[in-house]
This record gives structure tokens, C-alpha cells and sequence, in this order.
């Protein structure tokens, strides 16, 4: 197993606000790692800073070994981290199927020229990409609506859209926003299998932030706490549950099921 | 326009269509050569010759705001594109054929330039900075006299020669508008089907997404605004050979509103929008003439009227009839 994500005293600074200090961690190929903590703990700042929506004020961020601070966020998406939103993030006037396939933008063998002149190559690379997109969207359950608008899709489905499109860009790992806000327990049993589909395929290693204490303890190989921006533990699940401080910061005294 | 993206057509119906496309175009080409013989008089040949060139505006205006920018110095890229190739043409003796192409060039360059500062900005703040760019173009238009010959403008622009036919007349003129605004439809259509309006279209809906499915959304802004402008510059480097006088008058401020009006009165959904909103608001003042001292009021009053019952634009009238009809 090597690293692939490797984050060295990464902080952010917000004015005075220190929303992350000194925050190490690291995610080895084919694990799933949760990042929980309470509200306001500092989760999405953590990945707008290594997907590089926002600038990190100190420390070193590197994805298999090249360094990802400074760089934009599309650049890094094509080094191979790719994440997904915590509110549903489509391309509503589009459709389901091409949604996906602009998610694969970056890996079309479509060429510019060969687009704006409608050559046998480029409709060629176009179908092949929509097949790879169709097979996306049926690993991820919603290939039957694959023609309607995402916009018209139910909430649910859209958070699976979001998935598909991160996937689409066939990332090394990816990164996970609160894939189960919002959704059902049904529908987030599904969304928990759908990543441990991702993760025991080998397509993907998995960073995710979430809520759902049953989700996070039913699929990541480690977890890790943040607090006020600093990270108080690190530890399988069990220990997880277990450690005094999580408890006393999170969890509160109601032991986890 | 994702609807031209979509379904990946077999090799038999991309055979077919083709055909069909360039059937469409010479029937277009055919018919568009009676034009001015039928045409009762001059006059109507010159609003149908400024409805063409409004045509390029308001589609190359399409192609920056299918990023979701809407640029308010559009005419000063018109203007920028009119000057250069006026003054190369009258000052480095170029033809007026090559000037055109080298002002075009010119313009986008310029626009690139510009772009890659100002596209940092989005939505009202963008807008704004367009606008600044727009008056600061009509004052250099008038203070660089040494250049321009300030607000006097240039005069005895040349008209275009191509192999020795001179485009100056205005029944001939039409052949070259017409020409150039079918070039020009054509490369927009292509362009919207290609790898970049899939990326430009993607910006356009959720410029967040764009950036983490890789896309490049900095250089694709930059891209459509330099393309949108260096057609405008296009268009406005037309409108200096075929007017053959420009002044800083000519392309203002008020222009540009006027081009984001053909847009959202035709439509901005589709490119054919800019289109339609050009063939009906260019010609538009020209027959309410007749209704002196009331022109202005029955413009606004048809304008309104056209956005309140179809705020899709006029591009939206066969789903609008169709809701009236009874249709869900």
C-alpha cells in the first residue's frame, strides 16, 4: 500500500479565525477514511483546501507525492483526487447521462478540431465515452433515467449524480462531502454500499465527511476527529467509539450502536 | 443547446444530416441571392445589409455569454475591430480583404488580454468592468486624434475588393454580409457542438463543478470572450467598409445594451436567439418611422409585451402557442 494523500500540519487561516491548525493526516491507497467532528469543526475547509478551492496558509499537501499546494483545482482533479459537494452539485439543464460524461471531460480522446468539424474520430470518442458513462451511471443504480434533465431528478438520485460525475473522472481517490445528507436511512444504507462498491473494486480510494455515525462506522477502515480545526484522534472505528475525547467532543455521552 | 450534445448518432443519420445541413445552406445561399433584386429599393437592401452585421453582434455577444458573462463593451470590440482595420487600410495601404481578417486578429488578441484580468470577475462585477472598458474605448476613440481623428471620425473609408469585385455598392455589400453572417452562424453552431461548448456550457450552469471535472474554467472564459469579441471586432470592421465613415458615435455604449436586447428578446437559450432577437429589433425603428414622435414608446411597449408573454424570447413562440393551444 502507498500514501496517496499526505497532509503535513496543513492549516487555514480565515482573518483570525484559525479554522485549521496544524492538521496531519494521510490516506493509503484502497482505504475509505472518514474525517467526522462536530459542526463547524473544520471538515469542508479541510477539503476546500486539498482540492484546492481555497489556499491553504501553511503546512504541505502532497497526492502521490506532488505537491498540491498552489495548484488549481482542475489541475489536481487531473493528477487523480476528485471530490463531490455537500449540497447537490449537477449541471441542472443537462442531462443525466451528460452530466456524467462532462465529469470524463478531461479523459475524452475528443479533440477540439475534431469536435467543431464533426468527424467519424470524434463521434467515435464521443460514443465511447458515453458508453463508459453509461456503465457509470448503472454502478451507482440510476442508468434508467439516464435521458431525463438533472434537474427533474428526485434529491436522492442527484446525490447519486454527483457521485457518478466525480467517478467519471476516474480518480485515484475521492473525496466525499456528506454523501448521505439529506437522504432516507434506505437511501442511506444504499449510499454506504454504493461506496463500499467503489472501495472493493479497487476504482477508487475513499475520503468522506459525514454525519451519519452509522454509515461512517459501517464503512471506513479509519476514521479521524477534528475539533475546532485541530485533530484530537485517529483510530479504527472501535477505537473511535471508545476514545474519552471524541466522546467528550462529539459524541456526547449516547454510545453509538 | 446540451440537446445537440446529446445521443451519439449512428453513422447512417451523421451521413444524413450532414447532407441535410449543407442543403439547408445552399437552399439559404440560393434564395438569399434574389434578395436584393427583389427588394423594392435601396433603403430596404441597407436595413436588411445592418440587420445581417446586428446578426454577427448579437451572435458573437451569444458566444461570451454562453460562459454566463454578459460583456457591456461588446460595441467597444466592434469599434476597436472598425478602427484597426479602417487605419491599416487607409494608413498601410492593406486591402480592405486582408484588413478585415488582420483587425479580427487583432481584437481577439486584444480581448484575451483583457480577459485573462477581468474574467476573475463573475456576475454584476463583471458587469460593471465591461462597462468601464466600454467608456474608456469612446474616450480614446476621441482623444487619440492623432490616430483617430477624434469625434471628426475617419472618413473615405475603402470598401472591399475581392478579386477586383467591389463590395462597396450596397446590393453587393449584401452578398459579403450575407457571406460573412452565415460563416460566422455556422462556426457558432460548430463551436457550441464541439469539446469547447461542452466546456463552455458547463461553466455557463455550474462553474464549480466545471473546475472539479477539470475544466479549465479560467482559460475556456478567456477563450469565449477573445472568440466572442474578435467576431464582433469582425463585425464592426464590415461596418467600417460598408458605412465608410466611423466616429466614436458609432459604436457606443448604446450599442452594446442594444446587442444584450436582440439577445434576451430573441432569446438566449440557443444561438438562434441572437438571431431571431437581431432580425427583429434591427428592422423594428425602421417601420415605426411612420409614427413620428411615438416610435420610441411603441418600441418599448413591443418589447415589453414580447418578454412578458415570452420570457424565454421570441426563440420560445412555438412552445408559448402551444401552451396557449391547451398543450401541457
Amino acid at each position: 500500500m502507498s500514501t496517496l494523500l499526505n497532509v503535513k500540519n496543513m492549516s487555514k487561516r480565515f482573518g483570525g479565525l484559525h479554522a485549521i491548525k496544524d492538521m496531519s493526516f494521510s490516506v493509503e491507497e484502497g482505504e475509505v477514511v472518514g474525517l467526522i467532528g462536530p459542526n463547524g469543526a473544520g471538515k469542508t475547509t479541510c477539503f476546500n483546501v486539498v482540492s484546492g478551492t481555497s489556499p491553504a496558509s501553511g503546512g504541505s499537501i502532497t497526492f502521490e507525492g506532488e505537491n498540491l499546494i498552489g495548484k488549481r483545482t482542475c489541475d489536481i482533479v487531473q493528477m487523480g483526487l476528485a471530490r463531490t459537494y455537500q449540497a447537490t452539485s449537477v449541471f441542472p439543464q443537462s442531462t443525466v447521462l451528460e452530466n456524467v460524461v462532462r465529469g470524463a471531460f478531461v479523459r475524452s480522446k475528443d479533440s477540439f478540431l475534431g469536435s467543431l468539424m464533426g468527424t467519424a474520430a470524434s463521434q467515435r470518442a464521443q460514443a465511447e465515452t458515453k458508453a463508459e458513462c453509461l456503465e457509470i451511471l448503472k454502478q451507482v443504480g440510476i442508468d434508467h433515467v439516464h435521458g431525463e434533465l438533472a434537474d427533474s431528478l428526485p434529491y436522492g438520485y442527484q446525490r447519486r449524480l454527483g457521485v457518478a460525475v466525480a467517478l467519471a473522472s476516474k480518480p485515484k481517490l475521492i473525496m466525499m462531502d456528506e454523501p448521505a445528507a439529506g437522504l432516507n436511512p434506505e437511501e442511506s444504507m444504499d449510499m454506504g454500499k454504493l461506496i463500499r462498491g467503489i472501495h472493493e473494486s479497487g476504482q477508487a480510494s475513499v475520503l468522506i465527511v459525514e454525519h451519519d455515525m452509522r454509515l461512517v462506522m459501517g464503512i471506513c477502515d479509519r476514521i479521524i476527529v477534528l475539533d475546532h480545526g485541530e485533530l484530537i484522534a485517529a483510530g479504527t472505528p472501535e477505537e473511535i467509539r471508545d476514545n474519552p475525547k471524541v466522546i467528550e467532543a462529539y459524541l456526547g455521552t449516547e454510545a453509538v450502536s | 443547446m446540451t440537446i445537440l450534445n446529446e445521443n451519439a448518432p449512428d453513422a447512417e443519420n451523421v451521413g444524413r444530416s450532414v447532407w441535410f445541413r449543407i442543403a439547408l445552406i445552399a437552399v439559404a445561399c440560393a434564395v438569399a441571392a434574389f434578395i436584393p433584386g427583389l427588394l423594392p429599393n435601396l433603403f430596404y437592401v441597407h436595413i436588411v445589409n445592418l440587420t445581417l452585421l446586428s446578426g454577427i453582434f448579437a451572435l458573437s455577444l451569444w458566444v461570451i455569454y454562453s460562459v454566463g458573462q454578459l460583456s457591456l463593451c461588446h460595441a467597444a470590440f466592434a469599434g476597436l475591430g472598425a478602427y484597426i482595420s479602417a487605419i491599416i487600410s487607409m494608413r498601410l495601404n492593406i486591402p480592405p480583404a486582408l484588413s478585415l481578417v488582420l483587425s479580427t486578429l487583432a481584437t481577439a488578441a486584444l480581448a484575451a488580454a483583457l480577459g485573462a484580468v477581468i474574467l476573475r470577475l463573475r456576475g454584476v462585477y463583471f458587469v460593471l468592468v465591461t462597462f468601464l472598458f466600454g467608456q474608456m474605448f469612446t474616450l480614446l476613440a476621441l482623444n487619440w486624434a492623432g490616430m483617430t481623428n477624434g469625434a471628426n471620425g475617419l472618413i473615405g473609408i475603402k470598401a472591399v475588393t475581392l478579386f477586383g469585385i467591389s463590395f462597396g455598392p450596397r446590393p453587393m455589400f449584401f452578398y459579403l454580409a450575407f457571406a460573412m453572417f452565415l460563416m460566422v452562424l455556422v462556426f457558432v453552431w460548430a463551436l457550441n457542438r464541439s469539446t469547447f461548448g461542452r466546456a463552455f456550457n458547463s461553466i455557463e450552469q455550474n462553474i464549480n463543478l466545471a473546475e472539479t471535472c477539470g475544466i479549465d474554467t479560467a482559460r475556456y472564459q478567456v477563450i469565449a470572450f477573445a472568440i466572442g469579441s474578435g467576431i464582433a471586432g469582425l463585425g464592426g470592421a464590415l461596418m467600417a467598409h460598408y458605412i465608410r465613415f466611423i466616429s466614436p458615435d458609432t459604436f457606443t455604449f448604446h450599442n452594446s445594451v442594444a446587442y444584450i436586447t436582440m439577445l434576451v428578446v430573441g432569446g438566449r437559450s440557443l444561438f438562434w436567439g441572437a438571431v431571431l432577437g437581431a432580425a427583429f429589433l434591427t428592422p423594428l425603428p425602421e417601420f415605426l418611422r411612420d409614427f413620428e414622435g411615438l416610435q420610441h414608446i411603441i418600441y418599448g411597449a413591443i418589447m415589453i409585451v414580447v418578454l412578458r408573454v415570452m420570457p424565454g424570447g421570441l426563440i420560445s413562440l412555438p412552445r408559448t402557442l402551444a401552451r396557449i393551444g391547451g398543450a401541457k
